[in-house]
């Protein structure tokens, strides 16, 4: 009975340390592959990704920006009015919205969409053996498909941030005017006060991370799925779900080596 | 949606065994991960809050009641909406996009079964009760974390941030509301983003990043309503 239960133990402990390990190994395997790749890359496939990824999302990335902005000062203004320091939102919207709000948000998002999306296009190549025949003509798959799409989402991930960052601030200057009545040069001026361009940086640092993790999510997810129609859908919410993970866990190494 | 829009499954009576098991897969499903982005979210504002206090020199301590009011009215919301939003709303629009491309909506339905009834309202409800069970121990796990990290490094004391004096009931009403509007929107975003796209497996996997990118727009548009209702 303690044999079984020791083997059943080791099992439920091994188990899932297996396949985290194999996981890890796999997302290092394919980060090193394509980080190799960095200096041959397909120009032309990594514009294509970079117009799609990027250019496609610019509109979503703008409403969930605009929203974020208008949410930062909706939550501190709230506390703001209450200790009367009304002087300080430009400070504290901006400190959430460059720092935390923007990049996070708009990672999440683009987990969502452009993530998902990747991992499905991968998996729905798997499925149609599109990627094995590719490799069976001499094709260097990782070269030809997959590092192209990591360094473009992570890219993309950048510059939609930074996008991102500049509509949320103007959306959190509106919304003090009309909410709070707070003219938007007070806004503006409170925020340049306290705030500088390495607040940006780091909010970007952030961003260049998150990237990276939903573009080894999505292209991991759309490898190990199986390689049938299920796969595809599997493959999206893998995706998705593993992206949220590491968003969340380098938010907080990353914010703790602030 | 079978002949129906999405918001009147809400007049259906539900399938109590479907949505006991959507409770269990999608609510309790979605526990540990939320509660491990609650408790990373947590950490985070912990360490933005000792930095600011830092550089003003304030006692973190004081700042801990706070940071509880602040967690319940606006962060446990908007962070357990969006991690749920991933987790759930792929969840959903995936597999409903994959009942309807694999003909078994039909084929419910030909055998009588009431689709409302039988798949999307157990959803509905599993969505709703799920998003605020992962709320309540959302706001558990983040004061914890924050609390425990705190005073780990010195910075603070754990009771600080476990302290709900500053939590009034127009908090906890923002804070339900804000919860239980989340838990409705998600599975309706799904369930339309599914109707929409899903066809095939290009289109399942569009159905599910759909419902995630709703899901997440819906959680910002409520929170930004209620926020100003709640003002």
């Amino acid at each position: 009975m303690t044999d079984r239960a020791l083997v059943a133990a080791g099992r439920a402990v091994g188990r899932p340390l297996v396949g985290w390990l194999r996981a890890a190994g796999a997302l290092a395997l394919l980060a090193g592959r394509s980080a190799t790749a960095l200096g041959s890359l397909d120009g032309r496939e990594l514009a294509r990704i970079l117009a799609w990824d990027g250019a496609q999302s610019l509109g979503l990335v703008a409403i969930t920006a605009a929203l974020a902005g208008a949410l930062v000062v909706v939550q501190t203004g709230f506390f703001i009015r209450q200790l009367g320091v009304l002087g300080l939102l430009g400070w504290g919207a901006g400190y959430a919205s460059l720092r935390e709000v923007c990049p996070l948000l708009v990672a999440l998002v683009y987990a969502g969409r452009v993530g998902a999306a990747r991992a499905a296009e991968v998996a729905a190549l798997r499925a149609g053996e599109q990627l094995p025949a590719l490799e069976a003509l001499g094709v260097d798959s990782v070269r030809a498909l997959l590092a192209p799409r990591l360094w473009g989402m992570a890219a993309s991930v950048l510059l939609l941030t930074a996008f991102g960052d500049v509509v949320a601030l103007a959306a959190a200057a509106l919304a003090a005017r009309g909410w709070l009545g707070l003219p938007v040069l007070e806004f503006w001026r409170s925020m340049r006060r306290s705030l500088g361009p390495r607040d940006a940086a780091l909010g970007l640092e952030k961003s260049a991370a998150f990237g990276l993790a939903i573009a080894l999510s999505a292209l991991r997810a759309g490898l190990a799925a199986p390689a049938n129609g299920r796969g595809v859908g599997q493959a999206a919410r893998a995706a998705v779900v593993h992206a949220i993970g590491w968003i969340l866990l380098l938010d907080v190494l990353l914010t703790g080596g602030m | 949606m079978r002949g129906r829009p999405a918001p009147l499954v809400a007049f259906e009576r539900p399938a109590l065994a479907e949505t006991a098991r959507q409770l269990w897969s999608l609510g309790l499903g979605s526990l540990p991960i939320a509660t491990l982005a609650l408790a990373f979210f947590g950490v985070v504002l912990e360490k933005h809050a000792a930095l600011q206090a830092q550089r003003a020199l304030l006692d973190l301590d004081r700042i801990g009641p706070m940071f509880m009011k602040l967690l319940v009215r606006e962060f446990a919301p908007i962070m357990a909406g969006s991690v749920l939003a991933a987790r759930l709303g792929s969840a959903t629009g995936a597999e409903l996009a994959w009942m309807d491309a694999s003909e078994q909506l039909d084929a419910l339905s030909l055998y009588g079964a009431r689709i409302g009834r039988e798949v999307y309202l157990p959803r509905l409800l599993a969505g709703i009760l799920g998003t605020l069970l992962v709320g309540v121990v959302g706001v558990l796990a983040a004061s914890l974390a924050a609390g425990g990290f705190a005073q780990l490094t010195g910075t603070g004391r754990l009771s600080a941030f476990v302290s709900p004096r500053l939590v009034d009931g127009k908090d906890l009403a923002l804070f339900w509301a804000k919860l239980g509007l989340d838990g409705a929107s998600l599975p309706l975003a799904a369930f339309l983003a599914a109707r929409r796209h899903g066809r095939g497996p290009r289109g399942i996997a569009r159905a599910a990043s759909t419902a995630v990118v709703w899901g997440v727009l819906c959680v910002l548009v409520w929170d930004i309503l209620l926020g100003l209702a709640f003002a």
